[in-house]
C-alpha cells in the first residue's frame, strides 16, 4: 500500500513545472530548516520582558530537539536499514538520490521537533511550523525518497525529542537559568 | 569553504538581516534598528531582503545535490548557520549602535547616582548596544561584585 502512494504521487511529478518547482524547494535540505531556525531565531528577541524568557527558553529547547531528534533517527538509521521508494522502484527524479536508510525521516523529526517547541505559546506560528514540516514531508513522500511511514516515524520522534528536552529542561532548570543571567548581564537576553 | 557553503552563509546571513530588523521593530528593541527614524521603511526592506534572498538562493541554482557532491550536510550546515546568523546580528548590533548613538546616549545610565544599570535585553529599548554593553563594563569595574546582580 505504501508502495503505491508514492507510486501514484511520482505519477503527477513532471506535469506541471510550477507544482514542481514549489515541491523542489519544499523537499531541499535547506527552506524549512532556515525557515525554522529562523522563526526560533527570532523568538529570542519577541515579547515584553517576562515572555521574552519564557521565549528563549523554546529557543533553546528547540534547537536542543533538534539535535536530540537527529541523534535518535542516526541512531535507528544504525539498526534499521530500509531501502528507498527508488531502489524498488522506477520513479521520476525531483530530488537526489540519499544513500542512508529510509526509516525513519531525519527532515520530518527536525520540522515537527521545532514546530512542537514553538505551538504551546505561540498556536498560529507553531501551526505554520506544522504546516510547513508536513509540507517537508509530503514533498519527500513525492520526490520519491521516503515512504509515508517513515514521516510518521520522523515526525513522532520530533514531537518525542521536543517533549524530552523540555522535560530535562524543567528538571535541571537551575542551569539554563545560570546561563540566562549571564547572557542578560550582557545583554544578549 | 566550498561555493555552495559560501552562498549559504550569505543567505543565512542576509535573511538574519531582514528577520532580526523585524523582530526587533515589532517588540520595541529601538537600539538595535538601524534605520531607527523609519520605522516603514524598514518594515519594508526587511520582508523585501528576506524575500529577495530566498529567491536568489533557490533560483540562482538547482540546490537539491546531495552532501556526497556539493550540498552540505546536516552539521555543516549548523555550523554556517550559526556563523552566519551570528555574525549578521552582531555586525546590525555594532551599525544600530552607530547610527543611534546620539539617542543613546540621551538614554544612558547615570553612575552618579545608580550603582547598576538596567540589566537584560528591554534595555536596548531605550539605548544602543554597545552602549549598555560599555555601561555594564563600567558598572563591573566600579562596584566589582558581579553576583550581586539580580
Amino acid at each position: 500500500m505504501e508502495n503505491s502512494i508514492v507510486l501514484s504521487l511520482n505519477t503527477i511529478v513532471g506535469k506541471s513545472a510550477t507544482l514542481d518547482f514549489i515541491m523542489g524547494i519544499l523537499v531541499s535540505d535547506y527552506a524549512v530548516p532556515v525557515i525554522g531556525s529562523l522563526i526560533l531565531m527570532s523568538l529570542w528577541f519577541t515579547g515584553n520582558e517576562k515572555d521574552r524568557s519564557y521565549n528563549q527558553a523554546i529557543t533553546l529547547i528547540g534547537t536542543g530537539s533538534v539535535g536530540i531528534s537527529n541523534l535518535i533517527t542516526s541512531m535507528i538509521n544504525v539498526r534499521i536499514d530500509r531501502a528507498r521508494p527508488f531502489v524498488e522502484n522506477e520513479l521520476k527524479p525531483l530530488f537526489y538520490e540519499p544513500t542512508d536508510p529510509s526509516f525513519p525521516s531525519n527532515a520530518a523529526a527536525v520540522g515537527f521537533a521545532i514546530a512542537t517547541c514553538v505551538v504551546f505559546k505561540h498556536r498560529k506560528t507553531g501551526v505554520l511550523l506544522y504546516l510547513l514540516a508536513f509540507g517537508w514531508g509530503f514533498a519527500r513522500v513525492y520526490a520519491g525518497v521516503h515512504f509515508p511511514t517513515d514521516i510518521i516515524g520522523g515526525a513522532l520522534i520530533g514531537i518525542s525529542a521536543a517533549i524530552l528536552v523540555a522535560a530535562i529542561v524543567r528538571l535541571f532548570l537551575f542551569i539554563p537559568r545560570n546561563i540566562h543571567k549571564v547572557f542578560r548581564l550582557f545583554y544578549l537576553a | 569553504m566550498s561555493g555552495f557553503e559560501f552562498e549559504y552563509t550569505l543567505w543565512v546571513f542576509l535573511s538574519t538581516i531582514g528577520v532580526f530588523q523585524y523582530t526587533a521593530l515589532k517588540n520595541n528593541l529601538w537600539g538595535f534598528v538601524v534605520l531607527r527614524n523609519m520605522p516603514s521603511t524598514t518594515k519594508f526592506l526587511s520582508v523585501a531582503i528576506v524575500i529577495c534572498s530566498f529567491l536568489w538562493f533557490f533560483l540562482s541554482e538547482d540546490r537539491n545535490v546531495p552532501d556526497t557532491a556539493e550540498g552540505i550536510d546536516g552539521v555543516v550546515q549548523t555550523r554556517w548557520f550559526a556563523i552566519g546568523a551570528i555574525s549578521a546580528i552582531a555586525l546590525l548590533s555594532l551599525i544600530s549602535s552607530i547610527t543611534n548613538h546620539r539617542w543613546g546616549a540621551q538614554h544612558g545610565w547615570d553612575s552618579s547616582t545608580q550603582n547598576w544599570p538596567p540589566i537584560g535585553i528591554s534595555w536596548i529599548e531605550k539605548t544602543t548596544f554597545l552602549r549598555a554593553i560599555f555601561c555594564i563594563i563600567q558598572a563591573i569595574y566600579k562596584n566589582g561584585i558581579i553576583w550581586k546582580i539580580r
